[in-house]
């Protein structure tokens, strides 16, 4: 059993006798993460922020307007049902002294005091006023818990969702005759572990590769002011606008119905050492190349500087995942939950011709199948073909503001530069009339 | 009895009576003309024929004197006040009417004047105005209008009863119409009327409206009888309606009406004095017209704001009590000091008196403490709750005691269509500051007829208050919360097991008992540890949670937490959601019958609070049949400790 942790006011970041509750952040009952803000209170010099101890669940114990006493319990915190249950030590103030000793002795269940009898435990090593289960004593004693079997609870999945079955100890038992240590996982990866494995299920996934000859496309890249994000930005770009000619790709299976989004959110998997994450880049097929590198470049500074909000990583209908600045090749990229494709981007250096991109995609078989798979990699090879000889021969002063594409490029698709006013600059012919 | 060539002679009558006469049949015509050009909403119950009722006795009543009426109360209401502006506009339905157009024609509340839609039901209610009245000793009366068909109703006789015993000063005018809505004298009415009133010892006279001048000479006798004597009276007034019950159905002979026509004595004032009845007629229509166009101009009725319980984050506190007394001389403690400190209150009840003091003991020697306003009544529990509203709406603070729940029933319209509409239907100008105590619940082998819990019934009431009490907060607080804040009328459910439980402070080794600081709290009983399961509950089940809670911690190391509000309506869910949304369990736990019931309540609510939080429900309460009367055949069909923890058990291991 473990014991609730008491949220008190502390002493050392208040000098008044009394603060009062401004606001309360979080509902009484709902779940909270170790740091997370509580509540405001006021001092009389400020307004005090105060933050969980630790993740759980949070009951008030003082409203808004209670003015409290500097050390008085304002909530408590029960934390998670956890798979070893570990006894938490609360630390004992004056103002807790004093209402334990008003306390009752520990109370035992039946089970409880015979094991404590068995294990020669002694009762008074429980906190007075306290519930004691075997559990408990048995882990004062050393030895270990039986799993609980208990039904439906807070640990289960919604109502209406899909039944996931992280929760079931039955699910992936550990090889047997070797020592296990457990950790419990950071609640992002179980997050994200929850979004892939509910993608796999539903998805029958193939995936089609092509190797696509782009020597010059990185000097490109850079002449465009784009390295930091290197060639993504490009692929996005190109992406979004083919996954308007193969919208089977930007779309889900669902019951036996295939969902079409009606919007183009591609989502670009960054990984810089500090977790992955997956920002989503809206509308990307409304979006001119330089807006997507922008939007992109900003995504990459939250990332770094810890700043993203949900709001960053909702609505993706399409993944790009670049490991090609990692040394990578080839590599199998998984279908994310809601969506019926991903697409994977792999670099090999050869000597003689240069660099090669491997692009990888995944798709589920239940809305796509090979041949437009292998149509949308021709053409996105296509385009960035184009992109990288853009590098290699001479430009001319004018190009379309929305693809860089200067006349030369446009020359060999039959295209025009027309002026136009907004965008302000000159737009090709192709992407004026779409593909 | 009169014949129909009576000379209606200006002088006898008064030209002031014929101008509200014409007053009268004026702006009941004008509705009929309304409501055919589908300006009216509803129908119209019109008093055309019946007009000089209403002003004979109006003539004879002083200030302070009250009007109890009916559907048919126009007239009364003109007569009384004249306010022709006021009531066109409620009739019409406009905020400037005198119920802001929320009470429209049948219910109606302005200067002393009150109606209600329900044939018969005011009566009580009348009677409970004169008892007020009585107290006071100033020689006000109270006048109830009804009218033959009305006879038909239990509930008249109930009243007269009680008024006759209690010799009240009520005035009964029984318009005889000879027809009720469709349905002729000879069908409804058995017997005489005047020796209906003489049966109860109540004097009886006898008018008729083709003789207006008669008719106010009979009804000045009947009030200074009543007035004087401050006993009831009961005056029968002949008469006709000539037009329809209500709007479009009369399905009467011509010639019969026709024959009535003849005998109206506004239409035979017109015959003698054609220009008098003309300038009478016109300055009528004037007066009318104007009332229309300015009830035209004014805005609909827009539907109330509903009243909303404030939701805020509820603080607990320990519960602590002093002594260790039994909850059945907590409740009787907190009577007697209501008694003592407030002058208003009244104890009315069956055999609450002294020395019995009650059925349940609850009521012991408050009458010879406080004699006067402990009262024992008859056997009519309409009739008390009737009265208290009467009472209530006259200044009083009644308290009643229904003898056992069960007979709540026989109460039921007072309650519902009377005392919770009162305060909203006649646009806040009252409030009915009511309590009516009553014990629920079995275990007793008293059988199926004095063993259940119907407070479900009486549960979702817009305007009133349902409380419930129980062992673990002190019902002494609980009524002195009550006195001191009451503002609508409240249903408190006791409970008969409870009467004899302790009140104690710690009987929970490990738990501890907690409520939410307001007036009608939620008590809570706890652990220092998180909850598996929420168990929800009220009243005398309580007891049974508790042990459930003792035993299934040391039985079965599961830890309960028990949420036990005292106010059941309105529900404050907060404390309810918290604890579920941390168990993720709930049991709801009730004696009474499971549909639509106080479970059905907390789980919808629950759930949609909770929405996208796991969370499993349950509820439990008695057998789906009535309650046997051996007693362990009776045990076996209500929540006891066994099925709360098989049900929580069985909610802990599957789904």
């Amino acid at each position: 059993m473990v014991d609730t942790i008491k949220v008190l006011i502390p002493h050392e970041t208040v000098n008044d006798e009394t603060v009062r509750i401004l606001s309360w952040k979080v509902a009484s009952g709902s779940r909270v993460e170790k740091d997370q803000i509580l509540c405001e209170v006021e001092t009389s010099k400020a307004l005090v922020e105060i933050h969980a101890p630790d993740a759980g669940l949070v009951r008030y114990a003082a409203a808004v307007g209670d003015e409290v006493m500097v050390g008085s319990i304002i909530c408590e915190i029960f934390p998670e049902m956890q798979s070893a249950p570990e006894v938490v030590l609360i630390p004992w103030t004056a103002a807790s002294q004093a209402v334990v000793a008003e306390l009752p002795p520990a109370r035992f269940t039946s089970l409880a005091q015979k094991i404590a009898a068995d294990y020669g435990i002694d009762k008074t090593a429980f906190p007075p006023g306290t519930l004691v289960r075997s559990s408990d004593v048995l882990l004062k004693a050393g030895k270990s818990v039986p799993q609980v079997e208990r039904g439906p609870g807070p640990s289960s999945p919604k109502p209406g969702s899909r039944p996931s079955s992280e929760d079931d100890a039955s699910s992936n038992p550990p090889v047997a005759g070797v020592a296990v240590d457990w950790t419990e996982l950071p609640r992002k990866k179980t997050v994200e572990s929850r979004i892939l494995r509910a993608g796999q299920a539903a998805t029958i996934q193939s995936s089609v590769t092509l190797i696509c000859r782009a020597a010059g496309l990185r000097a490109r890249v850079d002449k465009l002011g784009f390295s930091a994000i290197g060639m993504s930005a490009l692929m996005v770009f190109e992406l979004a606008r083919l996954l308007r000619k193969y919208p089977m790709f930007n779309a889900l299976f669902a019951q036996g119905r295939k969902g079409q989004y009606r919007e183009v959110n591609i989502g670009w998997a960054i990984d810089g050492g500090q977790g992955l994450v997956v920002p989503v880049i809206k509308h990307a097929d409304q979006k001119s190349l330089g807006e997507i590198a922008r939007t992109m470049e900003q995504h990459l500074e939250a990332y770094l500087g810890n700043s993203m909000t949900p709001d960053d990583f909702l609505g993706g209908t399409f993944t790009v995942s670049d490991l090609s600045g990692q040394g990578i090749s080839l590599f199998q990229p998984l279908i994310s939950q809601g969506q019926s494709a991903i697409l994977g981007v792999g670099s090999e250096m050869i000597r003689e011709s240069g660099e090669s991109l491997y692009l990888t995609l995944a798709f589920d078989h239940q809305v796509a199948e090979g041949r437009s798979a292998a149509q949308l990699l021709q053409e996105l090879a296509g385009r960035l073909e184009v992109h990288a000889s853009l590098e290699r021969t001479a430009h001319s002063e004018r190009f379309c503001v929305l693809c860089q594409r200067d006349e030369d490029a446009l020359k060999k698709y039959k295209a025009i530069l027309l002026t136009s006013e907004i965008p302000p600059g000159s737009v090709c012919s192709i992407c004026l009339a779409g593909w | 009895m009169n014949d129909g060539g009576v000379s209606q002679n200006l002088e006898t009558v008064g030209l002031k009576a014929w101008a509200q006469a014409f007053l009268i049949r004026a702006f009941e015509q004008r509705l009929l003309k309304l409501f055919s050009e589908g300006k009216l909403f509803g129908t119209v119950h019109t008093c055309i024929g019946q007009e000089f009722t209403g002003i004979a006795v109006a003539h004879h009543l002083l200030p302070r004197d009250l009007i109890v009426s009916n559907h048919r109360c126009h007239g009364h209401y003109l007569a009384r006040t004249g306010d022709v502006g006021g009531l066109m506009a409620e009739v019409m339905g406009r905020t400037t009417g005198i119920c802001g157009g929320r009470g429209g024609s049948q219910h109606i509340c302005a200067g002393g004047v009150f109606s209600n839609g329900v044939q018969g039901g005011m009566m009580p209610v009348a009677a409970g105005m004169a008892l007020a009245q009585k107290l006071t000793q100033a020689n006000d009366i109270t006048v109830a209008f009804i009218g033959d068909g009305t006879l038909g109703e239990g509930l008249v006789y109930e009243t007269m009863n009680l008024a006759s015993l209690w010799q009240l000063p009520l005035l009964i005018v029984v318009e005889c119409n000879g027809v009720a809505q469709s349905t002729p004298q000879s069908q409804t009415l058995a017997g005489d009327v005047a020796k209906r009133a003489e049966a109860f010892a109540i004097a009886a006279y006898h008018g008729d409206t083709s003789s207006p001048a008669q008719l106010t000479d009979v009804m000045g006798v009947a009030v200074r009888d009543v007035r004087e004597n401050s006993r009831p009276a009961l005056v029968r007034v002949d008469t006709y309606r000539l037009m329809a019950h209500s709007k479009g159905d009369d399905d009467r002979p011509l010639e019969e009406v026709r024959r009535y026509w003849s005998r109206d004595p506004l239409n035979n004032f017109e015959l003698e004095h054609p220009d008098e009845a003309l300038r009478l007629r016109e300055h009528s229509e004037e007066v009318v017209s104007k009332a229309v166009e300015d009830a035209l101009s004014a805005p609909f009725a827009s539907a109330g704001c509903e009243q909303r319980l404030k939701s805020n984050a509820p603080t607990w506190r320990r519960t602590t009590f002093s002594g260790k007394e039994r909850v059945v001389t907590r409740i009787h403690d907190a009577l007697r000091e209501n008694m003592a400190s407030d002058d208003r209150a009244f104890l009315l009840g069956e055999d609450i008196e002294g020395p019995y003091g009650g059925a349940f003991k609850v009521t012991k020697n408050l009458s010879l403490e406080f004699p006067g306003r402990v009262r024992n009544t008859p056997i009519s529990e309409a009739t008390i709750v009737g009265l208290a509203n009467g009472l209530a709406l006259n200044g009083m603070r009644p308290v009643c005691e229904i003898m056992f729940g069960d007979f709540l029933t026989l109460a039921a319209d007072q309650i519902i269509n009377h005392a919770s509409k009162f305060r909203w239907m006649y646009n806040e100008q009252v409030t009915v500051p009511l309590v009516i105590r009553t014990p629920m619940g079995g275990k007793r082998g008293y059988g199926a007829t004095h063993s259940q819990s119907l407070e479900k019934h009486f549960l979702g009431l817009p305007g009133t208050r349902v409380l419930a009490v129980h062992h673990r907060y002190d019902p002494h607080a609980l009524y002195q919360s009550l006195f001191a804040t009451i503002d609508c009328p409240t249903l408190v459910i006791e409970n008969k097991t409870l009467y004899g439980e302790y009140l104690q402070e710690q009987s929970l080794g490990g738990f501890w008992c907690e409520h939410t600081e307001e007036a009608f709290p939620t008590t809570r009983i706890r652990a220092h540890a998180r909850p598996d399961i929420t168990i929800v509950c009220y009243g005398a089940c309580l007891v049974d949670a508790e042990k459930a809670l003792d035993r299934l911690f040391d039985e079965h190391e599961v830890v309960a937490e028990i949420i036990c509000p005292t106010q059941i309506y309105p529900l404050r869910i907060e404390p309810i959601v918290d604890s579920g949304r941390i168990s993720g369990r709930m049991l709801v736990v009730e004696e009474g019958q499971l549909f639509c019931g106080f479970g059905a309540e907390v789980v919808a609510a629950v759930h949609e609070a909770c929405a996208g939080t796991a969370l499993v429900t349950r509820r439990l309460g008695a057998a789906a049949h009535p309650l046997p009367c051996c007693k362990s055949a009776e045990i076996e069909s209500l929540p006891g400790v066994d099925s709360i923890m098989k049900a929580s058990l069985e909610m802990l291991s599957d789904g």
